[in-house]
């Protein structure tokens, strides 16, 4: 079954829907929820969350890429389940790309900043490639430097110095479009 | 926590880059693929190994049985939606081993999946390629029955790789799964699925919603004299097996939840029923739970405390126990253990000796040695249950000067329980084993043999040398 008849399922709001959601992307999602929330248990009620809130969602959205659709109902699920986490819980890979990145994005005041997004978008377009997929597997998959280095067959110095220069422009492209860093 | 904010917002940017970056061109756990694999996973991956696993499957297929740990029912295959793929095999295992489970009670389901088809390869976690498990009550037609159906949790790793799935790979995973509280009496059906391919299994388990048959209390008999006196406090033990699941705030704390029942035990002359005047109740408090609090069904212990009274009826005693649902004593459950103790109001008295194998004065850290205890009734014939050697004395090691060492003797005793009357000038025997620490202090050790509250001190009757000491 392919994305377009999974989301037809939730159109028709058939319970099936979940199922096929699971079986194609449970994983996907599941290592979302870990690479944030880093407690099995917790990452499991967010995915099951997930296919909460896409029941809610779907209709009337109609992503064009579930996947990723999907993908990024869990990170908000577990971003909000981690805020609502103790201090002293919080840990892991996440934290650690989220310092790296407060370094050269300003923390918004309010949960989602649309400007921002949309200058992270141009800035992302403006890349190239492999740093691209570098930044984004460490600050939306959180995947760890090493991880990365395996994955695309460079030296984890060569992948940190990319992603050092990555925040750098970031940082820059920012400031020059008004922000305060 | 503004800095989440910036996680927040980042979440939103393109679809574009998050799709271009979910897959890496390379492999990327950290752990060489073939260790990361078992023993049996390495041999099953192993050209042999292939040969040897569609040969059972063959036969398997052919006699119309897959293999599935316990499967209580005959396996239905059905047809999935659309595989990607070749053919899986799926099997299972429930711990704990049970066909029954009841509401609030958590079991293990291992699931397995072999690829019997092509090689191919997935992205994902490193248990992407692991079979998905849920029970649907027997006979559903829909397999996913979101509404009924039991679901389970199953902990995926972070560990984010691209693997290559070849013919005769094995995935397992477990899932840890809770049957609800308003989950229906019945017959339960496995689904294992995996790519569009699924596997029913007929009546894996049942869960059942009625309790008070599971009631059964136990008696456990004294090891002691089993006669006291007017005025003395005797203490019995007895368990009750019962219907406890796990509540949240159990599983939270990690401890159970003090049982919520009513309990009575009264100690009656033989023969006689719980209202006779010569009977003496006994205050009953809750011991410990045995068995870990995931486990529903629970080993409850709880002790009876009975102060003898001055003018208590000489003789024999039965005791009584009674246990009942908090609110609901209609559900009586009643245990009656005949000839528990005798009340006297003359006590018992103990002759004890001993003899050591191998019979020295000195032993070293290591050694083996075995105690053999003589305990003789000295006093008026009484009655005991317990083992066929409930009458025997125990023993342990006490440093002389220093009576916090302790070297304690292990005794076993036989299973068979019984009621025994043990006569004026029987003897008993046990033997007991121990092994002298290998850190054990060095020095003169006074041995105690003890039968109930009486015991006999016999000391410096074994030596405990430095190993040096053997060496020279």
């Amino acid at each position: 079954m392919d994305d377009k008849d999974i989301v037809a399922l939730y159109f028709e709001r058939d319970e099936a829907a979940i199922a096929e959601s699971e079986r194609a992307y449970g994983a996907y999602c599941r290592a979302i929820a870990m690479s944030i929330l880093d407690d099995p248990s917790d990452a499991e009620e967010c995915v099951n969350d997930t296919w909460v809130a896409a029941w809610g969602s779907m209709p009337p959205k109609r992503p064009s890429i579930l996947r990723t659709y999907l993908g990024k109902l869990t990170r908000n699920v577990a971003i909000n389940r981690l805020k609502k986490r103790r201090r002293h819980k919080r840990g892991g890979e996440f934290i650690l790309s989220l310092q790296e990145l407060s370094e050269c994005i300003p923390a918004p005041e309010e949960e989602e900043d649309g400007r921002l997004r949309d200058l992270l978008d141009e800035f992302l377009a403006s890349a190239e490639p492999l740093d691209r997929k570098l930044f984004v597997g460490r600050h939306w998959y959180n995947r760890s430097v090493s991880v990365l280095a395996q994955g695309y067959g460079l030296s984890p110095n060569a992948v940190s110095i990319r992603l050092t220069r990555m925040r750098d422009r970031l940082r820059t492209f920012l400031k020059e479009r008004g922000y305060d860093l | 926590m503004k800095v989440l904010n910036i996680a927040t917002t980042l979440t939103h940017i393109s679809d574009m880059y998050i799709a271009e970056a979910a897959d890496m061109p390379y492999e990327t756990s950290t752990i060489p693929r073939e260790k990361r694999r078992s023993g049996f996973m390495r041999f099953i991956n192993s050209p042999a190994g292939v040969a040897i696993l569609c040969a059972l499957v063959a036969v398997a297929v052919t006699v119309g049985i897959i293999a599935a740990g316990q499967a209580a029912g005959p396996i239905t295959t059905l047809p999935g939606a659309g595989p990607t793929h070749p053919t899986f095999a799926f099997a299972y295992e429930i711990e704990p081993e049970q066909d029954t489970f009841h509401p609030g009670e958590t079991f293990t389901i291992r699931t397995e999946v072999t690829n019997l088809g092509v090689p191919f390869s997935i992205s994902g976690s490193s248990c992407e390629f692991s079979a998905s498990a849920w029970l649907v009550p027997h006979g559903t037609e829909d397999v996913y029955d979101h509404a009924n159906r039991i679901s389970g949790l199953f902990a995926y790793t972070d560990d984010y790789v691209i693997q290559t799935v070849d013919q005769g790979d094995v995935g397992t995973h477990s899932g840890s799964f809770t049957v609800p509280e308003d989950a229906t009496a019945g017959d339960y059906d496995l689904v294992l699925a995996y790519k569009g391919e699924y596997q029913v299994f007929e009546k894996a388990l049942t869960v059942a919603t009625d309790t008070a048959e599971d009631i059964e209390i136990v008696y456990l008999p004294h090891l002691s004299k089993g006669k006291y006196a007017r005025g003395e406090t005797v203490v019995l033990d007895f368990m009750v097996n019962r219907f406890d699941p796990p509540s949240v705030d159990s599983i939270e704390s990690g401890m159970p939840l003090r049982p919520s029942c009513e309990l009575s035990a009264v100690l009656v002359p033989h023969g006689k029923d719980a209202e006779d005047p010569s009977a003496i109740a006994g205050t009953v408090e809750w011991d410990f739970i045995d068995t870990p609090v995931i486990s529903a069904l629970n080993w409850v212990c709880y002790s009876a405390t009975f102060v003898i009274p001055t003018g208590a009826w000489e003789g024999v005693y039965d005791l009584i126990l009674r246990y009942a649902e908090e609110g609901a004593p209609d559900t009586v459950t009643e245990k009656r253990e005949e000839n528990v103790l005798t009340v006297s109001g003359d006590t018992c008295v103990f002759a004890f000796s001993y003899e050591l194998e191998p019979a020295e004065s000195s032993y070293y850290p290591g050694d083996p040695l075995r105690i053999i205890t003589h305990i003789t009734n000295t006093g008026i014939p009484f009655t005991i249950t317990g083992s066929s050697q409930a009458f025997s004395a125990e023993a342990k090691l006490v440093h002389h000067y220093d009576p916090e060492t302790v070297i304690l003797c292990e005794f076993s005793y036989d299973d068979d329980y019984v009621t025994q009357e043990i006569a004026t000038g029987q003897t008993g025997q046990h033997r007991g084993y121990l092994t002298i620490p290998a850190d054990a202090a060095v020095g003169d050790y006074d041995i105690w043999l003890y039968y109930g509250d009486e015991y006999q001190v016999f000391e410096r009757a074994v030596t405990v040398k430095a190993p040096t000491e053997a060496s020279t």
